[in-house]
């Protein structure tokens, strides 16, 4: 047994060691000492393995055994394909892991919001997000949640004043390229009271092998209205940890789509914490992995307090031999009366050796609330695939036309541009 | 149009269900095809349309000079061949309309003929669901989503006036159908005759063929054609039931 760890440790050891060796932006003394309590965290989290309930379907020895370079300066990248054609938004971004002044719009938007890369926050800016990376502590982050508070290189600071409705989306793009790239950002989002904002966050790979590990920390304040498309396209050698820890006032909105059209080995956490009356929370997904890949999705919605409404549909299309996991777990707390809990998962697999685990979750301690989910996983009905044909429409559409039905309620969701946007990256 | 079918086996999992059928349908035939139930009526239906749970064995079907049974099923769909299902299935998310345009749009890549405008292809989608009083809200609805039974039957034909094929199955059509529905279906069917497009009815009651006149009446049983009358052939069966007829052939 003791030998086992030995070799675990040791094998965490050389994953980290690139790591350790690096300079990170400085916030203040709190963010120093938070990298070096998120370093312990690390050493003292054991290596996921299958035998860990959010870790049961998804290997990480791709990741772990990799050796990852993290200071790949990239000189001309290309970005215009993750662009969103049509429509009217801010760019900001960054590549292999770092803000490209050169390739985003100036940092000067609009009245009301703020912007900077945390790699230049100095003075307040930097208190301000200082003070709320260390307030979020969540419990249960996993060891790569862990492993981006110690080794985040860059990210933004985004802070919306009170009473401030943006004009326009905010896209975030994160472009990560070379061989062995590893890119570590932490994004702070604060709405604040009565604010609303939409950010769009879109990843895309090139070259050899990738790692993005992104943690969105989003402050939705009272009556705020916070909207995140994700929209994730990388290649089937990007390796994304994802992870949104999001917490609501009352009165708030918040909505996520995410969107994961491709990538090797993408695993999405995804934590609400609904601490106000009378929130509206919206999670909305779909991912269509093919060849080997796999989309993990694991969520949680923690509802608080009373008179919520959390309405939760992921949708998956899985083809060849790739995997899909969901478990989404649904907390109905004992002050959370009058809570109205919507859950679905459901999947299409469209071979033999696609793969798909399904778990969903309800935890309920309070006795007037209206809660449900489900999950199905089936095979393409044939029966309206012939519907389709003898109508005259061949194979290949009636099951693309098919597909987009099934995931259509979910896309719906999106805005026209940014709905065109994906539909050109799922490969249906 | 001319369908020839001859010796024509076929199967589902191992069990034999159409024991050679023959059937020969001329242009601007109206065929009704009657026997009881588990005759192979809706077997042959889905056999002509090209449905691949069932394994053709033996025989061969000529549509028109064209081996129909090398074909797949949206071929045989743009070669003219259209399948009024007994049960239209629901698919939620694809709409009635656009599912048609695409098909409209296939079919007619398929002869070398240029798309449809959308302002035609709605001129057409006007008055072909007025064939049928199809109430215009339900084109612009997921296709048969939510319909009620008369519904789905309507949209059948709404579909096959929009589609123009050469040859209509029409499977069981009237099966569930109101009185006032029935009548909405046949004049929607009467309306497409035009003395070379056919019709193969395939139906259990006389009933319907009061409204779709057949020229021919043909009596399914095991898998075979025993008996080929005209219409006065329905009205027999309709007053001495089959077993008359399987106790002739026995």
């Amino acid at each position: 047994m003791e030998k086992i760890i030995d070799i675990q440790s040791d094998k965490k050891e050389k994953f980290l060691a690139p790591f350790d060796n690096q300079q990170f932006p400085v916030l203040g003394a709190m963010s120093t000492l938070r990298r070096s309590e998120a370093r312990a965290a690390l050493d003292s989290i054991p290596l996921p393995h299958s035998r860990q309930e959010t870790w049961k379907y998804t290997r990480t020895g791709k990741l772990i055994n990799a050796v990852w370079n993290i200071s790949h300066k990239a000189n001309e990248v290309a970005i215009d394909d993750m662009k969103i054609s049509g429509l009217d938004c801010y760019h900001l971004v960054f590549v292999n892991g770092h803000y490209s002044p050169t390739l985003s719009d100036n940092l000067t938007l609009e009245t009301g919001l703020e912007v900077c890369p945390m790699s230049q926050c100095d003075g307040d800016k930097a208190a301000f997000a200082d003070r709320l990376i260390q307030k979020n502590e969540n419990s249960n982050a996993h060891l790569f949640n862990h492993f981006n508070s110690a080794y985040w290189t860059d990210g933004l600071l985004i802070k919306v004043d009170a009473n401030t409705e943006i004009g326009k989306p905010i896209h975030i793009i994160h472009k990560t390229v070379g061989t062995n790239s590893a890119s570590v950002f932490r994004h702070v989002l604060v709405a604040e009271k009565s604010s609303k904002v939409k950010v769009i966050q879109s990843f895309s790979n090139g070259g050899g092998s990738t790692y993005n590990n992104v943690l969105t920390e989003a402050w939705v304040a009272e009556n705020a209205q916070v909207t995140i498309d994700k929209i994730q396209a990388e290649n089937a050698e990007g390796i994304t940890i994802a992870r949104e820890d999001v917490r609501q006032e009352s009165n708030s909105t918040f909505h996520i789509n995410t969107i994961t059209a491709s990538g090797g080995f993408v695993r999405n956490d995804l934590a609400i914490v609904v601490d106000g009356e009378n929130c509206m929370t919206n999670l909305y997904a779909a991912y269509a992995p093919q060849g080997k890949e796999l989309v993990d999705n694991h969520t949680v919605v923690d509802h608080k307090k009373a008179h919520c409404e959390s309405n939760e549909a992921y949708k998956g299309i899985v083809y060849d031999q790739a995997t899909g996991v969901f478990n989404g777990k649904v907390f109905v707390r004992q002050d959370a009366q009058k809570t109205n809990a919507f859950q679905q998962n459901a999947n299409i697999l469209m071979s033999d050796s696609a793969t798909m685990n399904s778990k969903p979750e309800l935890e309920i301690y309070a006795d007037d609330v209206k809660c449900s989910h489900g999950s199905t996983t089936g095979q393409f009905d044939e029966e309206a695939v012939f519907y389709l044909k003898a109508r005259g429409i061949s194979d290949k559409n009636a099951r693309q036309m098919l597909v987009q039905a099934f995931v259509g309620d979910v896309l719906d969701e999106l805005d026209d541009e940014v709905r065109a946007h994906v539909g050109s990256l799922l490969r249906f | 149009m001319k369908l020839k079918i001859n010796n024509l086996h076929a199967q589902i999992e191992d069990n034999e269900i159409l024991k050679g059928l023959n059937l020969e349908i001329g242009p601007g035939e109206v065929h009704a095809i009657m026997g009881p139930n588990g005759s192979g009526k809706s077997t042959l239906a889905s056999v002509l349309a090209g449905n691949d749970a069932f394994e053709v064995t033996e025989g061969s079907v000529d549509f028109d000079g064209k081996d129909l049974l090398e074909m797949d099923a949206d071929v045989r769909a743009k070669e003219g061949l259209f399948l009024a299902f007994q049960y239209p299935v629901e698919i939620p998310g694809v709409s009635n309309i656009n599912f048609l345009r695409a098909a409209i749009s296939e079919i007619r890549e398929y002869h070398g003929q240029d798309a449809v405008s959308a302002k035609d292809f709605l001129a057409m989608v006007k008055e072909k669901s007025a064939l049928v009083e199809l109430d215009g809200k339900l084109a612009n609805r997921s296709v048969n989503e939510g319909f009620s039974g008369g519904e789905k039957k309507r949209n059948e034909i709404f579909q096959m006036a929009m589609l123009d094929p050469k040859l209509a199955v029409l499977d069981e059509t009237d099966s569930g159908l109101d009185i006032d529905a029935l009548r909405i279906v046949a004049n929607g069917v009467n309306a497409m005759k035009d003395g070379k497009r056919s019709f193969i009815v395939i139906t259990h009651y006389q009933r319907l063929l009061d409204y779709i006149v057949p020229d021919f009446v043909h009596v399914l049983h095991n898998g075979k054609i025993i008996k080929t009358g005209d219409k006065t052939l329905a009205l027999e069966l309709e007053e001495k039931g089959y077993d008359w007829l399987k106790e002739e052939v026995v």
